[in-house]
């Protein structure tokens, strides 16, 4: 496979994971989207240096933690990122990582957004309008009539309940 | 979003954690589906190349959201420099403490809170007054020396005194013509006399000279880039800004005007740069940068290590016979 084609595969590979991932620390869509382009041209100039293949994901993801947590520290915006924080987000990821050499990322994401569906009525509306259709807090609690800590309670609620169905469905050890 | 993590978890507590902000990752991506550009930016970026020619210096300039005057202790702007191995170096002016250096950083989006486009605008208003320098000069002479516009991208026009005329790749540009190039569009003007080459970055406004006795550019807000060709016969190209005056000689360096400060790099050849508020003044010679802006000393800085980067492949100003 020729240099071309190496970054394309794994660009392909891990575009979607990393983002996802990288939208778990920074938040920002925006900044999301430059870490992670930055992480994937570091990971593809340097591939040839790793020697576990198989490891390319975890790899990458702390490309682009360190990417991240850099620029938040730019930025003054740190969040407490203690190390089993990180090894919580690892958690999740490393189970998420397709079996099979062929199956992509976003297969593996349907296991997460089955646990979605899965969500009480009321979590799953805030999620839906907060997530999936980018609309702010505030316009939330208009619209569905609640204060903004029944809002982010909520929310947090979801995270919890979705996170909780994850570790049973890929059998992620009790804490 | 739902509030940030105490910070008294128990390591039980701070993992679980973690798998909740995994969770919320997974969530903001909309199950990877969320439309992104970083792969595909990722990949054009792998498959550029850079110039092979002697030392290519390419520079990558962060644009600012919010622009204005400098104040003490901010940073108003910023120069990024990615070398070949990935390590990017980050050049920042803040007013009262010069130019400051940062390694490893390369964020292609502006710091909105932080940087200041009338910073920015002021210096490439006065690389556009440069260039409009030049473009007048050529103009002078007619025929050969009227100055041959290429466009690329719509929405570029050309105001010629009260009309504004929709640019077209191959129209012939005259003295006191103003290009104007909207988002997303780029053009670029080429000297036939003696090859001198303008490219004109998009959101740009640039206004060639209508004084015949120099060669002068009036770069009212943008970036250009400006490829010239050392040549005795011909006088240096001015270009001027609310900030500074550059006098360039036989170069190839780029210009960037923010509303109260203008950077430039010299990639070859040499910039005299003189900075308005106090006339101060400095040569910037090939490999060096420097900002012009209130609040900061004038003074180049040089680049000592070899860069390259995807955005901008840098040629070597062709030599004339």
């Amino acid at each position: 496979m020729d240099a071309d084609a190496c970054y394309e595969d794994l660009v392909r590979r891990n575009e979607a994971m990393l983002l996802a991932y990288v939208l778990g620390i920074v938040r920002d869509p925006t900044l999301a989207e430059d870490v992670t382009q930055e992480a994937l041209v570091i990971g593809c100039r340097k591939y040839s240096t790793l020697v576990k293949k198989e490891s390319a994901g975890a790899w990458l993801r702390t490309i682009a933690r360190n990417l991240a947590l850099h620029e938040l520290r730019r930025r003054n915006l740190e969040m407490p990122f203690d190390e089993n924080t990180i090894l919580g987000m690892e958690d999740i990821f490393q189970a998420l990582e397709p079996a099979p050499a062929s199956e992509l990322w976003n297969e593996r994401l349907k296991l997460v957004e089955d646990c979605f569906q899965r969500l009480p009525d009321k979590l799953r509306e805030v999620c839906q309008r907060h997530y999936f259709e980018d609309q702010p807090l505030r316009q939330i609690t208009d619209l569905m009539r609640i204060g903004l800590d029944a809002v982010k309670k909520r929310l947090e609620r979801a995270r919890n309940a979705i996170r909780e169905c994850l570790e049973k469905r890929l059998r992620l050890e009790d804490l | 979003m739902p509030d940030d993590i105490n910070h008294n978890l128990n390591p039980a507590e701070s993992r679980r954690e973690g798998r909740a902000k995994a969770c919320d990752g997974l969530l903001t991506s909309q199950f990877g589906r969320r439309a992104s550009q970083a792969g595909a930016k990722a990949l054009a970026r792998l498959r550029s190349t850079p110039e092979a020619s002697v030392n290519p210096v390419q520079v990558h300039e962060r644009i600012a959201e919010n622009d204005g005057p400098l104040e003490p202790g901010r940073d108003q702007g910023e120069l990024i420099l990615s070398s070949a191995s990935g390590r990017n170096r980050v050049i920042a002016a803040v007013a009262g403490q010069g130019l400051r250096e940062r390694n490893d950083r390369d964020l292609t989006r502006p710091r909105g809170d932080r940087y200041r486009l009338g910073a920015w605008l002021a210096f490439a208003a006065c690389l556009a007054g440069l260039a409009g320098g030049l473009i007048y000069f050529m103009g002078a002479r007619g025929g050969l020396e009227e100055p041959i516009l290429a466009v690329k991208g719509p929405g570029i026009v050309v105001v010629r005194g009260h009309k504004t005329i929709a640019a077209a790749s191959g129209m012939h540009l005259r003295l006191g013509d103003i290009v104007q190039t909207p988002k997303g569009a780029t053009a670029s003007i080429h000297y036939r006399q003696d090859g001198a080459r303008v490219e004109v970055f998009h959101l740009t406004e640039l206004k060639l000279g209508d004084r015949r006795a120099t060669n002068q550019l009036e770069l009212r807000r943008g970036k250009i880039e400006m490829t010239l060709v050392a040549s005795s016969t011909r006088p240096a190209w001015v270009c001027a800004t609310p900030q500074a005056k550059a006098k360039v000689i036989g170069t190839h360096f780029i210009l960037a005007a923010k509303t109260a400060a203008t950077w430039l790099a010299v990639l070859s050849g040499e910039v005299e740069m003189t900075k308005v508020e106090d006339q101060a003044s400095t040569r910037v010679g090939a490999r060096h940068y420097t900002v012009a802006a209130a609040g900061l000393e004038l003074v180049a800085r040089s680049e000592t290590e070899r860069w390259q980067t995807p955005y901008c492949i840098l040629r070597p100003a062709p030599k004339t016979s």
